[in-house]
């Protein structure tokens, strides 16, 4: 829910405060759908001018698809309270702490070293609720600390999950290994900047990922990377975080012949803070 | 070998310079057993024969060169009389001057180094046995006619010791010299000597009395802001580490590792002006009687961190010299044997004659405009970039595309409304296709095609086909496959004006053509036919085609042919199309225009795994490479049939390279090159495999080029550097 009214926030910043009223309406009624447990896993990976912001609103609530691996969550406080935070588009100015994301795929959030504890709470692992976890000493403070909870690698794109990740590849077997890093406590349009370091440690590759986790007017923008205007995905929330999707192509690319330990590093805009970083192994 | 000498101190004290090289020649020089001699080599292989004096030494007790680029300064210890001899020797046409008697004092002879510090005034270092050190200046710059009185630098008490000077830039020299038994001092000549002040305390060898002439315990170079760069072995045990420090003008670094490892011996520092890149290079026993000579480099990122065995099963080498970089080249030398007549070898590094740097990661082998002096690449940091063929110096500014351009951009040389222009077309994964002026760097269109783009193009020119633009005068017309990989189905090859981008046809997979999985590759054309040959993987091995026969005119599909996944282009020498497959099968089928049915042959390379780059066809024999276990492959194409090359490979038909790229081969010097994962270039003889050669870039190395206009091997690598060297190693 706080993600949700974030998004009001920033459309208000945005000067369409009308649309966010009939936003704001439209999510109370997908809440309301969602608690009473009717709400699908929902797919909403349009990212052209023309994605409207329904579909992807309802999926933010969506909790059917929780992966238990990400359920530890920072849930309480930011519920209404968006107002105080970062708002929406304002998280370049916090400050995550740096390598919370577990190596591999596996458990995330587990290693938050911050004052916004993600450590799971038995009675409460909703990331969707309100209630307050016992165990989050934050409870009621607003989470203004963008992060990234995992990085998950996974040779099938599928956005409308998060993936359970794997962190060994055949390059003979595969197209491409995604890189699905999952955010939380992030709101409006940023971009996720992917460092790719293949083997003997070098840059592979630095891959530019737009975002908005609420629709724009334009979802393309000008940037100084690119010569062509570049599209802006629009991402949704599931079980609590926003997934964003980088790709390393591997068939018939020079990752084939770059075969051993890889690693992935996740930046936000101009921040050079790493938020999370993980590896995998290619093998020929 | 340079020549053999009965003096076991041939090159003594190896830590100063005793070889150069003119830019031609390098020129080598050693006591004989009772004169100073040199010889000359045009390729560090063949050298002179018959040695030409210089000075006579006495005693083997020591001799010091230096090389200005007009002449070569050479002193020698002559005897017990208090002075030194010198002479120079004109470069161009070897003339020698006349014998200059240096006085230094009765005593002082000992191991003269001479250098030449930036106002041009010669410096003359000697020593004398209790140990202390001296040095005299000449009274005039660039004239060895007349010196001043000697100045004493420093002793050193109850030890033999080494010293030596270092020129710097405004006419400073450093003496850089043991003071103590584990003490190193410094002193700096700037208009007069400062006082001495330590280098290092506390953390030096621990040397053998008597043995001083035998070895030398550290080397020191400047680099052109004048800092000074020092290594030394440690008494750290085991004996004999390596370690670092350097002076940034007002004071010494903390000294750091170099080679943590023990039993190191007469190391020697080099430079490579250009770029301050430091070459270390010492003696290490490997087995009983071998010796290695190993070295490491130095950049801005600190050492290696594992050195390069260069030289191997050496007979007790017991002197080590190493020149200054000259034209990209460092030369070693060094004294084998352990009893007279001693050997005299010498070998050299091939440096990078320059290199580039990109940003990312750059494997895609490198394009020339042909004879115009610019080298052109793309690559992960999505800039197409020229460079000077020359120096790698940037020829415009870098255009940026948007994605990543992993294939060669090449170059044609198209007229425009009459008007020759060389473009580049490149293919990046941001869906668009480029075509850059590559004189210049500016765009000339840019075609979204919708999907990334993984493979080059290719073209034919002289097509005239529909759609062909009015100012396209030579008709080129372009070809590339699409790589979408969000579908096995439905990619597409592409005809496109050269010139305008315009699309001329697209053959579509799917519906009632065969589907089209990615294009990873670049097409081949049999021009004389109009057909395009591609390549694309198929699916997984399903029914799908992988090699796909177009019709250039219309875009039709002459024939295709399943033979499962295919990342790496066709070849087509003498009507025939050379395919490699990602399973590790070699095909050759006829190029025709009809389905020529079964292939001629098949290869089975299956065991080394995915066949990359392109099969390279010469002289009735197919070279390519495997990197699922890395492997270059020679095979003999018999016409109708083929068979392994047991000449290569020793036997085996093959040469073991960790994933290794394809050969580029270079028949006019009898040569294959290959980028490895280990970090090398390789060069190989063509004849049998075997390794000539190896430049060690740190990195993985992409695909080589040849420029033909320079004969330099040009390679990218993951460090996102583009390097040149000259050939053959």
């Amino acid at each position: 829910m706080s993600v949700d009214l974030g998004r009001l926030q920033a459309l208000i910043r945005e000067n369409r405060f009308a649309f966010a009223i009939v936003i704001g309406l439209l999510l109370m009624i997908t809440l309301a759908t969602a608690y009473a447990g009717s709400a699908p896993a929902y797919k909403s990976n349009s990212s052209g001018p023309g994605s409207t912001g329904g579909a992807g609103f309802s999926n933010g609530t969506s909790s059917t698809s929780r992966s238990a691996r990400i359920s530890s969550t920072k849930s309480a406080g930011s519920s209404g309270s968006d107002a105080r935070s970062s708002g929406g588009s304002g998280a370049e100015g916090d400050s995550p702490s740096a390598g919370q994301t577990p190596g591999g795929s596996s458990s995330g959030g587990s290693s938050d070293g911050g004052t916004n504890s993600d450590a799971p709470s038995s009675d409460n692992n909703d990331p969707d609720s309100d209630e307050p976890s016992d165990d989050d000493p934050d409870s009621g403070i607003p989470d203004t600390s963008s992060k990234v909870e995992a990085v998950v690698f996974t040779d099938k794109k599928d956005q409308t999950t998060i993936p359970e990740g794997k962190t060994v590849f055949s390059a003979n077997s595969i197209y491409s290994v995604y890189i699905c890093a999952t955010w939380k406590n992030i709101e409006g349009s940023h971009d996720e900047v992917l460092k790719l370091y293949c083997p003997d440690g070098r840059l592979y590759q630095t891959v530019y990922l737009p975002f908005t986790t609420y629709p724009l007017s334009s979802m393309t923008k000008s940037v100084a990377w690119s010569p062509h205007p570049v599209e802006i995905e629009l991402v949704s929330q599931i079980n609590g975080v926003y997934p964003v999707w980088g790709e390393l192509p591997v068939a018939g690319t020079w990752a084939m012949r770059l075969t051993g330990i890889w690693r992935a590093e996740i930046y936000l805009d101009d921040n050079p803070t790493c938020y999370g970083q993980a590896s995998f192994t290619l093998n020929p | 070998m340079v020549g053999t000498t009965t003096s076991n101190l041939s090159m003594r004290i190896g830590a100063d310079r005793k070889i150069l090289f003119d830019g031609t020649y390098f020129w080598a020089f050693y006591c004989d057993g009772s004169n100073v001699v040199y010889e000359k080599s045009a390729n560090g292989t063949t050298w002179t024969g018959a040695a030409t004096t210089v000075l006579t030494e006495a005693g083997s007790r020591g001799f010091g060169i230096w090389e200005d680029g007009t002449y070569v300064w050479v002193a020698a210890y002559t005897g017990t009389d208090g002075s030194v001899s010198e002479r120079r020797i004109t470069i161009s046409n070897e003339t020698l001057g006349s014998v200059r008697s240096v006085s230094v004092g009765t005593g002082k002879e000992y191991n003269p180094q001479i250098v030449k510090d930036s106002s041009g005034y010669l410096w003359l270092k000697s020593e004398d046995t209790n140990p202390s050190f001296y040095a005299t200046r000449s009274a005039s710059p660039n004239d060895d006619s007349a010196w001043d009185t000697t100045t004493t630098l420093g002793a050193e008490s109850g030890d033999y010791g080494d010293a030596m000077l270092i020129p710097l830039t405004s006419g400073k020299v450093m003496a850089v010299y043991f003071s103590a038994t584990n003490v190193m001092s410094y002193r700096v000549y700037d208009s007069g000597w400062s006082s001495p002040q330590t280098v290092v305390d506390g953390d030096l060898a621990s040397r053998l009395s008597g043995d001083w002439g035998n070895q030398h315990y550290f080397s020191a170079v400047a680099d052109s802001s004048g800092n000074v760069h020092l290594i030394y072995l440690t008494s750290q045990s085991p004996a004999g580490h390596l370690h670092y420090t350097y002076w940034n003008g007002s004071s010494w670094s903390a000294p750091t590792d170099a080679y943590d490892t023990g039993g190191l011996k007469y190391p020697t520092l080099s430079i490579d002006m250009r770029n301050n890149e430091l070459y270390a290079f010492w003696v290490q026993f490997d087995y009983d009687p071998y010796y290695l000579i190993q070295y490491k480099k130095k950049t801005s990122s600190g050492w290696d961190s594992s050195p390069t065995y260069w030289q191997e099963y050496l007979g007790s080498p017991i002197q080590l010299s190493s020149s200054y970089s000259d034209d990209s080249k460092i030369g070693i030398f060094w004294q084998e044997g352990t009893a007279g007549p001693y050997e005299v070898k010498f070998d050299f590094l091939n440096l990078p004659k320059w290199s580039y740097t990109t940003g990312a990661t750059s494997l895609a082998p490198p394009s020339v405009i042909p004879a115009s002096g610019i080298v052109l690449t793309g690559g992960n940091n999505t800039d197409v970039c020229g460079m000077s063929a020359s120096n790698g110096t940037e020829a415009w500014t870098p255009y940026n595309t948007g994605g990543t351009i992993q294939s060669r951009s090449p170059i044609a040389s198209v007229k425009i409304s009459s008007v020759s222009t060389p473009i580049a077309y490149s293919c990046s994964s941001d869906n668009y296709l480029y075509a850059i002026n590559a004189s210049t760097g500016s765009l000339i269109f840019s075609k979204n095609l919708g999907v990334p783009l993984q493979g080059s193009v290719t073209g034919q020119k002289n097509l005239n086909i529909a759609g062909v633009h009015a100012t396209n005068t030579d008709k080129w017309v372009i070809f590339v496959g699409t790589y979408d990989n969000t579908t096995t189905s439905a990619n597409k090859i592409y005809a496109l004006d050269a010139v305008t981008g315009d699309i001329l046809w697209t053959y579509t997979g799917g519906g009632a053509n065969p589907n089209l999985d990615i294009i990873s590759s670049t097409p081949a054309i049999d021009s004389s036919i109009n057909t395009a040959y591609f390549t694309s993987y198929s699916a997984g091995g399903t029914s799908q085609p992988s090699l796909w026969a177009l019709n250039t005119t219309n875009g039709t599909l002459r024939w295709s042919k399943n033979l499962g996944n295919i990342s790496s282009s066709p070849s087509l020498p003498s009507g025939n199309v050379y395919v490699g497959t990602n399973s590790g099968y070699l095909y050759k089928y006829r190029s025709q225009t009809s389905d020529p049915g079964s292939y001629i042959w098949q290869y089975d390379a299956s065991s080394g795994g995915n066949i990359v780059g392109f099969p390279w066809y010469t002289s009735g024999k197919v070279y390519f490479a495997t990197t699922t276990t890395g492997r270059v492959y020679s095979v003999i194409d018999n016409g109708a049939s083929v068979s392994a090359n047991t000449s290569w490979g020793g036997g085996a038909g093959y040469v073991s390279i960790a994933s290794p790229t394809a050969p580029l081969v270079v028949r006019d010097i009898n040569k294959a090159y290959v980028g490895s994962g280990n970090c090398c270039l390789y060069e190989l003889n063509l004849t049998d495999g075997t390794i000539s050669g190896i430049r060690t870039i740190g990195s993985t190395v992409g695909a080589p080029a040849l420029d033909t206009s320079t004969g330099y091997i040009l390679a990218g690598a993951t460090n996102g550097k583009i390097y040149s060297f000259s050939a053959p190693f």
